[in-house]
């Protein structure tokens, strides 16, 4: 073996002289390598009265020294035993001091509270939380109707690129989920249809669901979950940054800066990705009608505009501006609620895309029963 | 040319800011407590302190992005921790800041960063803006850079746009949050120098957080100084007159190192 390679371990040697017990310190001690433990060596404590430590041919010594004469000191105290550590250099005594002091620190800080405590506490975060989401949302409506009065100074550039943001780049997702929806809507329907000879009405089926209801919910929860995601991520980290603060200092309201452009990019996009969702879900039925019924694509289209009206479209189109400016305002008000950490981040990101999922099914719930009191 | 000695003794300067009885903290924690002074116009004015005295609570408090549990500050003569949002927005154009972290706005290049204040509160043409911009720019040194993002430039460079930023609307007082943390020295003497010059230029106003004692035996005309155990002022005046006369061990502690700094430099 060459000799640079050899390691030299740590090692404690004993002897005793009448009733003390000597122990000496030598090798390497390293934090990494195997470490004697005292409890190997440490004696009967009838039999001796003093400890003393000495070190020889120490070769390198880091904080595993000191656990050493840490647990031998502890033991000395414990036993009423003089542990005798002059021998030991200073830099050694005052580092062994450093670390009994470590016990000797104050308590932890109390972090366990009462049953009470924590229903107020968390009552009162429910409170503020409240609080902040009406206002804010208060506050995005009046950014909204101050929007003509500052029509010059609406960030146009920020707008267009919001829309291409979560219009144009969201297509071919849109695309992929709406196709395999309208299939999977026309399979279903068509192993009933076709016990009843009523193959024809598939279009019907599928065209009435994507329209009023599969088109506007498919197309907003990837964009709660592309879009609203980003809106949160990109308004947090701005908050971490103290780019929010920036904008208060100057006297610009964030609302207007960074809010109301994502609310009317979302506002546009939302509809007419969801014109594009609903082509996309008829073409994929239209597939599955013609492959497994033998529907010719002309008369699926025939039945599909016979069922479908400019009611059921609009009832989807305003469900999908709805969604929007739901995912919308999910995105920059959790984006804005955020820690000023990338753990803060992280948690409103989620919480964003949770948030409009919860309120974009919520409103697609109030709007089936609103339309049906209505009867459209 | 206008000296800070010159100006320590400008007694007479009106008050641009009163903070009476400030409290401030986090969370139930008080860091401040019934913290009083006064800022005189044209004055370089440093909060100092050690690490956790609460001086970035402070200015946060004075600027208005944080809410003081009790007192009040007044800017230019007017209410402004107590006043409604519209009435701070309107006290804020008077009000520039430079933050620790420069806080420029990362989707903006810097001449859309210094343009944005001016679009905001100013009905000044394209053009104008613009100019005003590349202006403010060059005076700190960023010609050519203009049209770089604020992840393609340096940290130096970063605080002199955030600096080029507050500076926009002209305000009448410029906070800065640790303008010097991160900086080499000779970056440091740059900004220094540019800081010092903008006070002498335009009468501006500095309020400055820092514990950066070179900087503060340069440009302080006054200082309060902050102790943590107290939440209080413990010291107020012109550093090197503290230096000099104070008795209390904790200021001299604070200021003695920054003294030899400047004896050998």
């Amino acid at each position: 073996m060459p000799a640079a390679s050899k390691i030299h371990l740590a090692e404690v040697s004993v002897e005793k002289l009448g009733d003390t017990l000597e122990l000496t310190l030598s090798g390497t001690w390293h934090i990494s390598a195997p470490k004697p433990s005292w409890n190997k060596y440490s004696p009967d404590p009838k039999t001796i009265n003093c400890i003393k430590i000495t070190i020889a041919h120490l070769k390198a010594w880091d904080t595993s020294l000191l656990l050493f004469l840490g647990e031998v000191k502890s033991w000395c105290t414990s036993h009423k035993i003089i542990c005798n550590l002059s021998h030991l250099p200073d830099s050694m005594h005052h580092l062994l001091l450093s670390l009994e002091g470590v016990y000797e620190t104050l308590p932890p800080k109390k972090r366990d509270e009462s049953l009470l405590t924590a229903v107020g506490i968390a009552t009162n975060q429910a409170w503020y939380n409240t609080k902040g989401i009406l206002s804010f949302i208060g506050e995005s409506c009046l950014g909204l109707l101050r929007l003509p009065t500052r029509i010059k100074k609406f960030r146009w550039g920020d707008w267009i690129d919001h829309m291409q943001a979560c219009g144009v780049m969201s297509l071919p997702i849109v695309s992929l989920i709406s196709f395999l929806v309208g299939l999977t809507l026309a399979y279903q329907a068509a192993v009933e249809l076709r016990q009843f000879g009523a193959d024809i009405f598939i279009a019907d089926i599928v065209g009435l669901s994507v329209v009023r209801e599969m088109g506007p919910m498919m197309a907003a929860v990837i964009l709660a979950g592309r879009t609203g995601a980003s809106f949160a991520a990109t308004i947090g980290n701005m908050r971490a940054n103290e780019e929010i603060d920036a904008l208060e200092v100057l006297g610009i309201s964030a609302i207007d800066f960074l809010v109301i452009p994502r609310l009317l990019a979302l506002g546009i996009m939302m509809p007419l990705l969801t014109l594009y969702a609903n082509c996309i879900g008829i073409l994929g039925g239209m597939v599955v009608a013609g492959g497994v019924l033998q529907i010719s694509p002309a008369a699926y289209w025939i039945e599909t505009q016979s069922s479908i009206d400019l009611t059921d479209l609009g009832t989807g189109l305003l469900k999908a501006t709805t969604f929007g400016l739901l995912i919308g305002l999910s995105g920059c008000m959790r984006g804005l609620q955020s820690e000023r950490s990338a753990e803060g981040v992280g948690k409103v990101t989620t919480s964003a895309v949770v948030t409009a999922i919860l309120l974009v099914i919520v409103a697609d719930a109030l709007y089936a029963v609103l339309f049906h009191a209505l009867g459209i | 040319m206008t000296n800070p000695h010159h100006l320590t003794s400008a007694n007479s300067h009106p008050v641009v800011i009163q903070a009476e009885g400030l409290s401030c903290g986090y969370e139930g924690n008080l860091v401040l407590s019934d913290v009083s002074f006064e800022v005189k116009q044209s004055e370089a004015f440093f909060i100092i302190g050690g690490s956790g005295c609460g001086k970035s609570t402070l200015l946060r408090t004075l600027v208005g992005l944080n809410t003081p549990t009790t007192g009040s500050v007044e800017i230019l003569g007017k209410p402004f921790s107590k006043a409604d949002l519209p009435t701070r927005r309107a006290q804020l154009r008077n009000i520039g800041m430079l933050f620790q972290s420069s806080a420029l706005w990362s989707s903006l290049t810097l001449r859309q960063n210094v343009s944005l204040p001016l679009e905001e509160h100013t009905n000044l043409t394209r053009k104008e803006i613009d100019e005003i911009a590349m202006l403010k720019l060059a005076q700190l040194g960023l010609k050519g850079f203009e049209n770089y993002y604020p992840a393609e430039i340096s940290g130096g460079m970063k605080k002199r746009a955030g600096l080029a930023r507050a500076l926009a609307l002209d305000p009448a007082i410029v906070f800065f949050d640790e303008p010097w943390a991160g900086l080499d020295p000779i970056t440091s003497r740059k900004l220094n120098y540019q800081i010092k010059e903008i006070q002498q230029t335009f009468g501006t106003t500095l309020v400055i957080v820092s514990h950066e004692l070179e900087s503060i035996f340069e440009l302080a005309n006054r200082v309060i100084m902050l102790d943590r155990e107290s939440k209080n002022i413990i010291a107020e005046g012109n550093p090197k007159d503290l230096l000099k006369n104070t008795t209390d061990s904790r200021v001299k502690d604070f200021l003695h190192r920054g003294s030899l700094n400047i004896h050998q430099a």
